[in-house]
């Protein structure tokens, strides 16, 4: 029972106060045993590996040369690139596929539309290398049907877009970077609750002002979180590079490749030099990601 | 402040009626809660109010202004929703804030506005949390202050407390009725919880199936409910199936035992009818020998310990229980399987007599 006092008494739920557990030994961790040898096997080891191959000399010794190497000459340009074609697409891919996860999600009618859009989206993200080059080669490359369709009807003509480029890439990784996008962002934009519109209108917000004031600061950790995914796999993206441009287009990824295919023999440590330059870019990308997603997942709850 | 109307509001959605001609007026300064079980219109009417949903048709009129078509962000009203409303980019004092801002505010009259507002919550320590570092009962807070910063004409509450634990409701359902007569501002509350409409609301609107179906103060809902469906919905009632011996002097008999009740019957002798009675107008009393006085025999079969009452319930043989409510100090009389007889309380009150048909019901008051 509860006392009655003169005095109003604000009786409210406690937050925050976590009583420290008593630390209990527990066998759960052998389950992930398992996991966890796997991981160290096939991630952790490589990646040393990786690492330690990149600093050393042919006789073993330690050398930051391969790493210097990394700033100058082709290797740089093939730097620059990367980060261009890899944040070019992410940008692209990002927007639009922001674009058209918002009219699908808010527009939610007819009900098959959202189930469509992520059933082909979750296919289309995973449409890469050869197929997809051919793709595109068939239908806006300087002989594809579209080139030939522009051209006939409508007298533009397109032959002269050069596929094999990086704006070339581009184009043809906005293809996978669009569903790759929606399928990210879509759960962002469920989290957007009716209540948040609702009151900001109440209170008297024009749609601008709560879009401006809640709406995209809300999603931007997940908007940004998932353009940097893209940007990740824009960078890592090997097979649809290869295919359509045969490393006539001087990229990080296909220069390992040619390490790895033994097409260059010289200085197997510069491949792992640029392994492990793929692997910062990554891990910054990704390592951003999952700051994001904390911070948006403590919002949206 | 201003009053609020409610004008033959119909609302349908696709082959739904969720609003089915709701008239209601509020004076300035009154808490109308809008009472009713789940479905029945609620939300409905509440944002046809606040401009979020477009009446089929009727009107909204807020100090005699018809705002039936004004948008909701020109509305200046005030609302409270079920839950997570706050915006979670922004700390307590900033979702304050936010209509201050919209309306551009110079930044000193919005930070005295926003401290006074948190102030009045009791919850000027937790300015700078953000929604998620604060409980569910302060999220309401917070959002009855953010709704309050703009100074609206009316305050709308939907089911504000239905997400809290009991202890909090019922804190806060006192805190909010504090502050609605503090500021005197006019306030449509929307519930589903007859206890919680029934202790801080002026009038209790009742709803079923998107018509009203009774407006009155909580005592007058309670006591003298105008239909079988505000009296089943507010408070506890038995049903017993009557048949009516003396009309004029409302007189029924339940299985050959007479019952007073106080008023005249507007049905004929000898029809069947149902007598809707509370548990605190049936009153138990010890029936020593078979056939004590007038009343309805049966046995204890358990109690409830209510605090100042302690509720019995008694089968009366056929398998009906009835609740009967007596004094705690006096229930040690009444243990399980006692016989006891019941009789409805003397003098108690009003009786409503239906007169349509023998399907509604006769309903027993609470003496005044
Ligand atoms: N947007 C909507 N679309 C279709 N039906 C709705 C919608 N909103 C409410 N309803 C229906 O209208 C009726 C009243 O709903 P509501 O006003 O939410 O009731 P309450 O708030 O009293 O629980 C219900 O039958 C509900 O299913
Ligand atoms: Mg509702």
């Amino acid at each position: 029972m509860t006392a009655l006092t003169d005095a109003p008494v604000v009786v409210d739920e406690a937050v925050g106060t976590r009583r420290p557990r008593p630390r209990r030994r527990s066998l759960a961790w052998l389950g992930a045993v398992p996991f966890l040898a796997y991981a160290f096997l096939f991630l952790v080891l490589p990646g040393v590996s990786v690492i330690v191959s990149a600093f050393q000399n042919t006789n073993g010794s330690f050398t930051t040369q391969w790493v210097r190497d990394l700033f100058q000459g082709q290797f740089l340009s093939a730097n620059v690139n990367s980060l261009e074609l890899a944040a070019l697409s992410a940008i692209t891919g990002g927007v639009v596929g922001f674009l058209a996860a918002y009219a699908v999600v808010t527009l939610g009618r007819p009900r098959w539309l959202r189930s469509f859009v992520t059933t082909f989206s979750a296919v289309a993200a995973n449409f890469a290398g050869v197929p997809l080059a051919f793709a595109f080669v068939a239908t806006i490359g300087s002989e594809g049907a579209m080139t030939k369709l522009l051209e006939n009807a409508l007298g533009v003509n397109i032959s002269s877009f050069n596929l094999v480029s990086v704006t070339g890439l581009v184009v043809v990784y906005t293809y996978f970077q669009i569903p790759l996008m929606v399928l990210v962002v879509a759960p962002a934009l469920d989290g957007l609750r009716r209540e948040w519109r609702e009151a900001a209108a109440n209170l008297g917000a024009s749609a601008t002002q709560y879009w401006l004031r809640v709406g995209l600061p809300v999603l931007a950790p997940s908007v940004i979180g998932a353009m940097l995914l893209l940007f990740a796999s824009g960078f890592a993206a090997y097979a649809t590079a290869v295919a359509l441009t045969s490393g006539l287009v001087n990229l990080v990824a296909t220069l390992i490749g040619n390490y790895l295919s033994g097409n260059v023999i010289a200085q197997p440590q510069m491949g792992q030099a640029l392994g492990l330059d793929m692997l910062v870019v990554l891990f910054v990308a990704v390592g951003l990601y999952l700051l994001l997603q904390r911070r948006a997942s403590k919002w949206v709850r | 402040m201003a009053t609020l109307a409610l004008q033959g509001l119909h609302k349908r959605f696709g082959t739904v009626t969720a609003l089915d001609g709701l008239d209601l007026e509020l004076a300035s300064g009154e808490l109308v809660s809008l009472l009713g079980p789940s479905g029945c219109g609620k939300t409905t009417a509440l944002r046809i109010v606040a401009g979020f949903e477009v009446a089929t048709s009727g009107r909204v009129q807020v100090a005699g202004r018809d705002v039936t078509d004004v948008p909701a962000n020109k509305r200046d009203m005030g609302m409270v929703f079920q839950a997570y409303s706050l915006f979670p980019n922004l700390t307590a004092a900033e979702n304050v804030e936010f209509g201050l801002r919209v309306r551009r505010q110079a930044k000193a009259a919005r930070a005295a506005k926003v401290a006074e507002l948190l102030e009045l919550v009791g919850l000027a320590s937790a300015a700078g949390r953000y929604p998620y570092q604060l409980s569910g009962g302060q999220q309401q807070r917070i959002a009855l202050a953010r709704a309050l910063a703009i100074e609206p004409s009316v305050l709308l509450l939907d089911e504000p407390l239905s997400a809290l634990d009991a202890k909090v409701r019922v804190n806060l359902r006192e805190e909010i009725r504090r502050i609605q007569l503090e500021l005197g501002i006019t306030t449509l509350y929307v519930t589903h919880d007859q206890e919680e409409a029934l202790s801080i609301s002026d009038r209790v609107a009742v709803m079923s199936q998107g018509r009203l179906e009774q407006v009155g103060t909580p005592a007058e809902v309670y006591r003298r409910p105008a239909t079988p469906f505000v009296a089943e919905f507010v408070g506890t009632v038995n049903r017993l199936t009557v048949r009516v011996v003396d009309p004029a002097a409302g007189i029924v008999e339940h299985r050959g035992r007479r019952l007073e009740t106080a008023e005249p019957l507007s049905l004929t002798a000898g029809a069947e009818t149902r007598l809707l009675v509370r548990p605190e107008a049936l009153v138990p009393s010890l029936a020593g020998a078979d056939g004590t006085a007038d009343g309805i025999g049966g046995r204890v079969v358990g109690t409830s310990f209510l605090g100042a009452v302690t509720r019995l319930w008694v089968d009366l043989g056929d398998g009906a229980v009835v609740a009967a409510d007596v004094q705690s100090a006096a229930a040690d009389a009444f243990t399980p399987g006692t016989a006891v007889a019941l009789s409805i309380r003397p003098g108690a009150g009003r009786v409503l007599a239906s007169d349509r048909s023998e399907a509604d019901p006769v309903v027993a008051e609470l003496p005044a």
